[in-house]
C-alpha cells in the first residue's frame, strides 16, 4: 500500500474522465471552501495542498489535469510553483494564480511564466468556476485534436 | 546523638524537596494536560465549525432550513461568537459575491453584529479596532453612527481604523473631511489606500475641501484627486495657485504635475511671472516645461524671458 502510494499514478486525460484538480491555498477554510465548491459545481475530483511543500509532493505523486493555486503560501508562493510545474515538471496543464496582489507586473510575471489566468482575489467563486471549467474546456479540445 | 540528628534534619530536607519536585512536575503535567485538551477542543470546534459554514455555503440553499446554518445558530448560543465572527470575517477577505453576501447576511440575521458593536465601547483599543475592523469587513453600512465618535480618538492608530472603516461603509467616503483634525501623512495614506478599495466613481469631487485653512486636509485631498484622476477639480486647483501660503502653491503645482492637463498652462505661466519664491519658481518652471512640450516651450521661454526684461527696466 506504502509503495503503491509513492509511485506516481498514471493517468490518462481522455474527456470521459473525471478531472482531476489541486487547490493550494494556505488558509484552511477557504480551501475547504473552494474544494467543497468546486465539486459541488463541477462534479471534478478536487484535492488540496494547504502549502507548497505539499502542493509538490502532490503534483510528483499524481497526474493532474489542473493547477489552482494562490500567490501567497507557506514554504513557496503560487510563482514558484508555477515554474516547477513548467520547468520541472515540464507539464503543460491549465494553472490558475488567485492573487491578491493588484500590481499588474505580478499578473504580467505570471502570464510570462507560463500561468493561463490570474483571479483577483477577493475571488467570486462562480467566476473562477466558470474560468476553470473554460480552461479545462480548452484542454479537452485541444487533447481531442492532438495538439 | 549529634550526628544522627543531623542526619535526620538532611533527610528531612531531602525528603521535602523530593515531595516539592514530585508536586511541581504533577502540577506541570496537569497543566499541560489541561492545555493539550484545551487546544484539541479548540481545534474540533473550529473544524466542525468550518464544516458547518461550508455546508450553510455551498450546499445550502434555502437559509430558514439548514443544518449547517443550525449548527452555528447552536455554536454561537454556547458562547462562541468570537470564533465564528472570526471565520466570518476570514471569508469575506477573501470571497466576494454571493457568497460573501451569505456571511454578511448570516453575521447580521444572527446578532453577531451586536458583539462587534459592543467592542465600540471598550477601553482596550486591540478590542476596539478589531470591533471596527469588523464591522468595516461585513459592510454594516449602519455601524457609521457608532464609528463617528472614534474619529476624535485621542490615540492615532484608533483614529486612522475609524477612518477606514468610515471610508468603507459611508455613503460619502468623504464626509469625515468635515471634522478633521490632525490629519498627519501616514494616515492620509491609510485612508487613501481605504479609499483605493471602492470603485473610482464613488469617491466624490474631494475639490470641495481645497478651500479649507488645514492645510494637511489640502494635501490630502490634492492626493485623492492625483490618485482619482479627478479633473473636474481642476479649477479649484487654479485657484489655490493664487494663494499666499506658498506651501499651498507648492502642492498645487505638484498636483498640477501629476495630473499633466494642458488646462493648467495659462494658469501656471501666469503664476511663474508673479511667484517671488525661488522653490515655486523653480517647480513651476519644471510643471510648465512638461505641459508645453519641447517645441511650444521654446515660444514660452522666449515670452517669459521678454515679460522678465519689461518687468526688470519697468
Amino acid at each position: 500500500m506504502e509503495a503503491l502510494s509513492l509511485q506516481p499514478i498514471q493517468r490518462l486525460f481522455t474527456p470521459g474522465n473525471t478531472p482531476l484538480v489541486l487547490v493550494c491555498e494556505g488558509e484552511d477554510i477557504i480551501r475547504k471552501l473552494l474544494i467543497r465548491y468546486i465539486e459541488h459545481a463541477t462534479h471534478w475530483e478536487v484535492h488540496g495542498a494547504g502549502d507548497g511543500h505539499l502542493a509538490k509532493h502532490f503534483l510528483d505523486l499524481r497526474n493532474y489535469d489542473m493547477v489552482v493555486s494562490a500567490l501567497f503560501v507557506d514554504f513557496t508562493n503560487g510563482l514558484e510553483l508555477l515554474h516547477y510545474l513548467r520547468k520541472e515538471k515540464e507539464s503543460d496543464i491549465p494553472y490558475l494564480l488567485m492573487s491578491s496582489d493588484t500590481a499588474e507586473e505580478t499578473a504580467i510575471r505570471a502570464f510570462e511564466m507560463g500561468a493561463d489566468d490570474v483571479v483577483e482575489k477577493p475571488i467570486n467563486m462562480k467566476e473562477l468556476v466558470a474560468r476553470m471549467k473554460y480552461q479545462m474546456r480548452k484542454r479537452q479540445m485541444s487533447s481531442l485534436h492532438g495538439i | 546523638m549529634e550526628s544522627n540528628a543531623g542526619m535526620m534534619i538532611w533527610q528531612l530536607i531531602i525528603a521535602a524537596l523530593a515531595i516539592l519536585a514530585v508536586s511541581i512536575m504533577g502540577w506541570v503535567l496537569i497543566h499541560r494536560t489541561r492545555h493539550v485538551r484545551r487546544k484539541r477542543r479548540l481545534q474540533k470546534r473550529r473544524e466542525l465549525l468550518n464544516a458547518s459554514f461550508i455546508h450553510y455555503l455551498v450546499d445550502e440553499r434555502d437559509l430558514t432550513h439548514a443544518t449547517g446554518y443550525d449548527r452555528i445558530l447552536k455554536l454561537a448560543g454556547k458562547g462562541h461568537q468570537q470564533e465564528i465572527i472570526d471565520v466570518a470575517h476570514t471569508i469575506v477577505t477573501h470571497v466576494r459575491g454571493n457568497t460573501a453576501k451569505r456571511v454578511r447576511a448570516f453575521y447580521v440575521s444572527t446578532g453577531l453584529v451586536e458583539v462587534s458593536l459592543k467592542k465600540l465601547t471598550s477601553r482596550d483599543h486591540y478590542q476596539l479596532i478589531t470591533g471596527m475592523r469588523e464591522l468595516a469587513a461585513m459592510e454594516y453600512k449602519e455601524g457609521v453612527t457608532y464609528l463617528l465618535p472614534l474619529l476624535h480618538h485621542t490615540d492615532p492608530i484608533v483614529r486612522t481604523e475609524a477612518h477606514i472603516a468610515v471610508v468603507h461603509l459611508a455613503d460619502d467616503p468623504l464626509f469625515f473631511m468635515k471634522k478633521v483634525k490632525n490629519f498627519v501623512i501616514w494616515e492620509q495614506i491609510n485612508v487613501l489606500n481605504a479609499l483605493k478599495m471602492r470603485t473610482a466613481n464613488s469617491i466624490p469631487p474631494a475639490g470641495t475641501w481645497l478651500s479649507s485653512p488645514d492645510i494637511l486636509v489640502v494635501q490630502f485631498c490634492l492626493l485623492v484627486i492625483v490618485q482619482f484622476d479627478q479633473r473636474e477639480c481642476l479649477p479649484e486647483i487654479h485657484e489655490l495657485l493664487k494663494s499666499d501660503n506658498q506651501r499651498r502653491v507648492y502642492l498645487a503645482l505638484l498636483a498640477i504635475q501629476k495630473l499633466k492637463d494642458s488646462r493648467s498652462q495659462r494658469p501656471v505661466k501666469e503664476l511663474l511671472l508673479s511667484a517671488k519664491n525661488q522653490t515655486v519658481r523653480k517647480l513651476a518652471m519644471t510643471v510648465l516645461h512638461e505641459l508645453s512640450g519641447p517645441v511650444q516651450w521654446l515660444a514660452i521661454s522666449e515670452e517669459l524671458k521678454k515679460t522678465t526684461h519689461l518687468r526688470l527696466t519697468a
